[in-house]
């Protein structure tokens, strides 16, 4: 384990959270442990895998690709696989896979 | 001469306890009781408000309207007496800030229908906080907000700096739910109480939203609870969805991960946020707390004490949300500020001679 390797249970308790906060129906499966490996099954979109990987002399990163290619239209998920630096890139990456037309919010910070 | 109580209401993050930090900075609020109730189960107000710990009674971890509005007689009962018995300040005024998601209507009968409270105690004023980058938005799907903005004498636009073009909207619509009310702009609760209170007393007459008929029922659901039951403690009123949930930290959370903590959920929670507040040791401003506020996507900068409040250095943040798990919000804050770790731990590693940072310490 290093410094801040993600365990799986937390990325699917992550993932599985996001499914609800995004209203999307759906569930995940915790596929591998090393490397942490979440699969993401949705009633309208593509089915995901999110992999946090760690190689030699490269920074850690989220991928996120289809699972299986042979399923759903090749228009679905036009982008992937993607990697991501961290974990807010790689939860806008699966949000925009799972639902393209989902509205994004902004912080604002202001004085009131 | 009974001693004047003014309630403090309105939405969630509409600017409640800003306003009532800036009135006890007037010396003319002086010798008041502050009665401040929250929404959740730690509360922050009652220590981010600045006044004197005597005249101010944090009223629990519930809501003022539900599960703990007996309290609030009994809590103005034991003010009264402990004044009277000379073991805090002779106060000249009480004033309640109810949580955010208060329905007025209980609050308002206790003060209005305690016989015993009443001899000595009489409603003075309501004043309602609606903010200007939310308030409509609010106000269409939250009938506690139309509640406390139909019960005012005064209402105040808050935020105005923020979203200057919506705030006529909001007014607009502020007037065809009480238009007897006085309505005034505010920014950071910078108001002089004179405008706020010092009336002849409440009156329910001459509001276009039948007020009586609230407080009627709000009679007959009390005594029905107290036949059959016992005591005056019903079910929570609010939305089930709505929840209240703390997340505490031992450790300091690196500036990077509060950063992309506060972004993430701006980005995918959005309108579900309905309130944030924390305190938040940050790992580079170690002793020196950032505060923090939030409603939706829109938060205030952090301000940076000079010190803890109290012994409590733990970093806490403070969530009322509708559908969003808590441990979704407590597994994102621990990633990021995992990955942020890695990363300077990277970095320094990387980089030793370049840079003098110190990997942050897990």
């Amino acid at each position: 384990m290093t410094l801040a390797e993600p365990d799986v249970e937390a990325l699917q308790r992550l993932l599985e959270g996001s499914l609800v906060v995004w209203r999307l129906d759906g569930t995940t499966e915790a596929v591998a442990a090393e490397p942490p490996t979440v699969l993401i099954r949705t009633s309208r979109g593509p089915r995901l895998r999110v992999v946090w990987r760690r190689e030699p002399n490269l920074p850690p990163c989220w991928e996120v690709s289809r699972a299986e290619t042979s399923e759903g239209g090749d228009e679905a998920a036009p982008l992937l696989p993607r990697r991501y630096a961290a974990v807010p890139g790689m939860l806008r990456g699966v949000r925009a896979a799972l639902d393209p037309d989902a509205p994004g919010g902004r912080l604002i910070i202001g004085a009131g | 001469m009974p001693i004047p109580v003014s309630v403090i209401t309105g939405f969630l993050g509409s600017g409640k306890t800003t306003l009532l930090s800036r009135l006890l900075r007037h010396p003319e609020f002086s010798e008041t009781a502050v009665i401040v109730n929250e929404f959740g189960e730690v509360g922050l107000d009652h220590f981010l408000v600045e006044a004197s710990e005597d005249s101010i009674v944090e009223l629990g971890t519930g809501c003022l309207c539900c599960t703990i509005r007996d309290d609030l007689a009994l809590t103005l009962g034991d003010l009264l007496a402990r004044r009277e018995r000379g073991e805090i300040p002779q106060f000249r005024r009480v004033v309640i800030e109810t949580s955010g998601l208060a329905d007025p209507a209980p609050i308002l009968h206790v003060l209005m229908a305690d016989a015993a409270l009443a001899e000595r105690l009489s409603l003075d004023t309501v004043v309602t906080t609606v903010d200007a980058v939310n308030g409509l938005g609010t106000l269409e799907e939250h009938v506690e907000a139309v509640k406390q903005v139909a019960v005012a004498d005064t209402l105040l636009i808050t935020k105005c700096d923020l979203a200057a073009a919506e705030a006529a909207g909001v007014e607009a619509r502020l007037r065809t739910l009480n238009p007897a009310a006085e309505i005034h702009t505010v920014v950071r609760g910078d108001l002089a109480p004179g405008r706020l209170f010092g009336r002849t007393g409440y009156s329910i007459a001459s509001r276009p939203i039948d007020i009586g008929r609230w407080l009627e029922e709000e009679r007959r659901q009390r005594s029905t609870i107290h036949d059959h039951k016992g005591h005056g403690h019903d079910v929570n009123r609010h939305d089930g969805r709505i929840r209240a949930f703390c997340i505490e930290r031992e450790k300091p959370v690196s500036a990077v991960a509060f950063s992309l903590f506060l972004e993430t959920l701006a980005e995918h929670c959005g309108p579900d946020l309905l309130r944030v507040k924390g305190i938040v040791e940050i790992a580079e401003s170690p002793g020196r707390p950032a505060v923090i506020h939030g409603v939706q996507h829109v938060f205030h900068p952090p301000e940076w004490l000079d010190a803890w409040p109290g012994q409590d250095r733990k970093t806490r943040f403070v969530f009322i949300t509708r559908d969003i798990p808590e441990q979704w919000v407590a597994t994102l804050l621990d990633l990021l500020d995992g990955e942020a770790r890695e990363t300077s731990a990277r970095l320094a590693r990387s980089s030793p001679n370049k840079r003098q940072e110190k990997p942050l310490e897990r």
